[in-house]
């Protein structure tokens, strides 16, 4: 039997809805592209965005900035990203006769000028890292949400 | 480790002089010397091999292709005169696949060697180009000076990085460092 995934990402679709990775229509289908990217294409076709993403990691939760933020009294200050994007990072080390491997998962709320970023070490999930950036072309970006 | 539930990773191969490839164990070195295994380097090397960690000739029959830098945009590969870069992708020692099992694009990545900490390698020069698509060699000894890797559009389950490498030790042999090889993708 194969064992739950420990990481998966969960987003919330404007229709109300909600998309979580190695579930439903997320789960990894060989020779296919990744769950994200195939959300981001549904999202497309369907005229829809997210108002929500988060990561799910080890039964702990991380949100993203979102809208309608609505905790600790933040709701008329906290801003809403225009879009969202997930990427992956991978680092290969021959260190010293032995070739070892990490893994990081990447996901980025998105505004007009920077992006905020959730950096999660996804090998042994010690280090995460929060990064802001100016000038991201993101691989796979939701729709951009037109309300304000 | 946890379960991730994705399945991405890096194969090492050196690609050998006859067309096969050595597939590097994970605890391999790769290994430059001068004409022969385990000989002395006078400038850059002239004979690239797989090695064990124990130091044990892995290519013992047919050796890596070697890529000698001779200057900034030319290079001796397996000991013929001067050619201009880039190195073709079929005649680079180093092959490094990215592998996953689902289609992925990537967006671009780096190569670099270093010691503790990212930090240069002291007593050593070392250059790399990517096989294919590089005109010039770059210094990548630590990671201020990374080489940065060509983007893949196309989604595919394998992507392909070939590695042209020249090692020149100010000291003749003995210079140890690491490889790294980092890329972003989905």
């Amino acid at each position: 039997m194969t064992p739950t995934p420990e990481v998966r990402w969960i987003a919330t679709i404007s229709d109300g809805s909600t998309a979580v990775e190695h579930s439903g229509e997320y789960t990894v289908r060989p020779g296919e592209r990744k769950p994200w990217v195939r959300l981001c294409t549904f999202l497309a076709e369907n005229d829809l965005h997210l108002t929500s993403l988060r990561l799910n990691l080890m039964g702990r939760t991380i949100h993203l900035p979102r809208s309608k933020f609505d905790r600790f009294d933040m709701n008329e200050r906290s801003r809403a990203p225009h879009s969202y994007s997930l990427q992956y990072h991978i680092e290969g080390e021959l260190d010293n006769g032995t070739f070892s491997q990490t893994q990081f998962v990447d996901l980025a709320a998105h505004y007009d000028g920077f992006s905020v970023h959730y950096v999660q070490d996804i090998t042994d999930g010690n280090n995460s890292w929060v990064i802001v950036t100016e000038g991201d072309s993101p691989l796979a970006e939701t729709p951009r949400r037109t309300e304000k | 480790m946890l379960i991730l539930g994705n399945t991405e990773g890096w194969k090492l191969y050196g690609r050998l002089t006859n067309g096969n490839f050595l597939f590097a164990d994970p605890t391999d070195r790769v290994y430059f010397s001068g004409a022969n295994f385990g000989d002395v380097i006078l400038s850059a090397q002239d004979s690239t091999h797989l090695a064990t960690s124990g130091g044990a000739h892995r290519c013992t029959t047919t050796h890596l292709h070697n890529t000698k830098y001779l200057s900034g945009s030319t290079v001796s590969i397996n000991g013929a005169g001067s050619t201009s870069l880039p190195v073709a992708s079929s005649q680079c020692p180093l092959l490094f696949v990215l592998f996953s099992l689902e289609e992925i694009v990537i967006e671009g990545g780096s190569f670099y060697i270093y010691s503790t900490g990212d930090n240069p390698v002291a007593n050593v020069t070392f250059y790399a180009a990517e096989g294919g698509v590089s005109s010039t060699w770059k210094e990548i000894n630590g990671y201020n000076n990374r080489l940065t890797l060509s983007a893949r559009s196309t989604p595919a389950t394998d992507h392909d990085f070939n590695m042209a490498c020249s090692y020149m030790p100010s000291t003749g042999s003995g210079v140890t460092g690491n490889i790294k090889i980092r890329a972003s993708y989905v």
